[in-house]
């Protein structure tokens, strides 16, 4: 079997100590970062992201699985920044002022660093002014909004009304997403997109990255 | 028949006057209640409240052992915990005065009273955090089950205390759901909550008092284990998270009840009137008299006037009675 092919198998099964030696096993073969983060981390994370989407594996396995990605990932940083491999995109995301739940957000950013997405985490309880500050000042091409609660979710319209305040609004995608938040609310505030899973909402990322 | 009486019936499928009603009113809108009704309390009286929502008694955790843990090692994780007894003993009866006071506030209102106890998951929480715990699912399931083995002999003798201080109904909260999904598989389910579960529900059973299950989200891989453990009702039953009344209706209404069916998340404080009288109208005429006691979802939020919720829970009260 080859090795990326073991990588990815066992990031799937949650093996982050076979995971790590397996990618400095393959970092000692001479291939490069890009193809261990492409061929094995990334493509490991790709299956355990569909099979959320499709509920066949559930949340425990999907922290397992990135826990894994992130321990090989530590070893491939500094040879993907020495080959200059660029990432897929970049986001920036964080959990809505007043709302102070995260699990939902961590599982976004998860899967969309499983796309090879660079993702910068603003945390829980984040400031409307912050997302757009963020995305000017890093470069963001997507802002992604999360909320738990019915008594937040209006701050997500506090971000497009800043964005626009901002004159950033044509050139940075809003996703949103969390329980009570719909394709109907995100229409009625004008944000981009709107996604009810984790793994769609890494998918939406990428394609709003490539656009 | 009082209300006591009412809701025992509704929860066991047994003939009833008239549809009970509650609601999960309290927790935040508590200021606005009580300057528009003088108290909570007061507002529960004026809407005939046919149960009540008891919370209090001791903590499951001696913290001082777990600080000495957290300070002793980088990550609390669940095999640290097996070696400490982390569990407090649920007494003396002094710490169970809240509840004393409460249960005779509403049992002199005939109230049906049910008293609040974590489950494993929801309790441990408080300790790991719940991605952490979610992630130890997955590496350390031996030894949560061992953890949750513990937790529900913590919950018997909680409960023993608060039978013998004269309440209806042991309502245990344990959230497994998100809003498509559960958060953790059928299967890990069933191998270290159910037992668990099991045990203490057949305790609370033999001790003649009913017992029941709140768990937030879509449960629905787990419904007919929720009817094999025997729970007696099972809270909210969260359509907004895909949990089907017609699938209650079709295939558990003869097993358990539903306490809910007044969303907070997509109808009561969101809603225009209206739309949210043809809500509470199409869930009325969907539930009534099967085996249903009408309440919120959960806590009604914060963004909910005290119009709204006076306008709600007058067209409630109304049609219990129709």
């Amino acid at each position: 079997m080859s090795i990326l092919i073991e990588i990815s198998e066992n990031l799937q099964k949650g093996k982050a100590k076979i995971v790590k030696e397996l990618v400095q096993k393959a970092v000692d073969e001479g291939i490069p970062a890009e193809t261990i983060l492409n061929e094995g981390l990334l493509s490991g994370m790709n299956v355990i992201g569909e099979k959320f989407k499709n509920n066949e594996v559930y949340v425990p396995e999907v922290l397992v699985a990135a826990r894994a990605m992130n321990m090989g990932a530590q070893i491939l940083k500094p040879l993907l920044a020495a080959e200059g491999v660029q990432s897929t995109g970049k986001v920036c995301i964080g959990t809505v002022q007043g709302d102070l739940h995260d699990i939902g957000k961590n599982l976004v950013k998860m899967m969309m660093e499983g796309k090879g997405l660079e993702v910068i985490d603003l945390g829980t309880d984040v400031a409307p002014e912050t997302y757009v500050q963020t995305a000017i000042e890093q470069n963001c091409q997507v802002i992604c909004c999360s909320a738990l609660l019915t008594t937040t979710m209006g701050v997500m319209a506090d971000v497009v009304k800043a964005a626009e305040a901002a004159g950033v609004r044509d050139k940075v995608k809003i996703m949103i997403g969390g329980a009570p938040v719909t394709q109907d609310y995100c229409d009625k505030i004008g944000a981009d997109v709107y996604t009810s899973d984790a793994a769609s909402a890494a998918d939406a990322a990428v394609r709003l990255c490539n656009n | 028949m009082n209300s006591t009486e009412r809701v025992r019936n509704a929860i066991l499928g047994k003939p009833v006057d008239r549809q009970p009603i509650y609601g999960w009113v309290s927790a935040n809108l508590s200021g606005e209640i009580t300057a528009a009704y003088g108290s909570v309390g007061a507002f529960e009286d004026h809407y005939e409240f046919d149960m009540a929502h008891l919370f209090g008694g001791p903590s499951a955790f001696r913290w001082d052992a777990i600080a000495r843990l957290r300070a002793e090692n980088d990550e609390l994780t669940p095999d640290l915990l097996l070696e400490e007894d982390i569990f407090t003993f649920p007494g003396p009866f002094d710490v169970y005065q809240d509840i004393l006071h409460a249960l005779r506030h509403h049992k002199a209102r005939a109230r049906f009273c049910y008293i609040q106890t974590p489950g494993f998951f929801e309790q441990f929480n408080d300790l790991f955090g719940i991605e952490n715990q979610l992630l130890y699912l997955a590496m350390y399931p031996d030894e949560l089950n061992e953890l949750y083995r513990r937790q529900a002999e913590w919950t018997v003798r909680f409960a023993d205390h608060c039978i013998d201080l004269g309440v209806d109904m042991i309502h245990i909260s344990d959230d497994w759901g998100a809003q498509k999904n559960l958060l953790f598989s059928p299967r890990l389910w069933r191998e270290i909550i159910y037992p668990h579960m099991k045990r203490v529900v057949d305790h609370v059973h033999s001790r003649g008092v009913l017992c029941s299950l709140h768990s937030d989200g879509c449960i629905d891989k787990v419904t007919d284990g929720i009817a094999e453990l025997g729970l007696d009702c099972v809270h909210p039953w969260q359509e907004r998270a895909g949990m089907s009344y017609d699938l209650y209706l079709e295939k558990y209404a003869d097993k358990f009840a539903i306490l809910g069916g007044v969303c907070v998340q997509s109808a009561i404080g969101i809603l225009p009137r209206n739309a949210l009288e043809a809500e509470i109208r199409r869930v009325f005429g969907k539930l009534k008299g099967k085996r249903w006691i009408c309440c919120t979802t959960h806590f009604v939020q914060n963004h909910c006037s005290i119009e709204d919720l006076t306008f709600a829970y007058d067209l409630i009260y109304r049609l219990a009675r129709e």
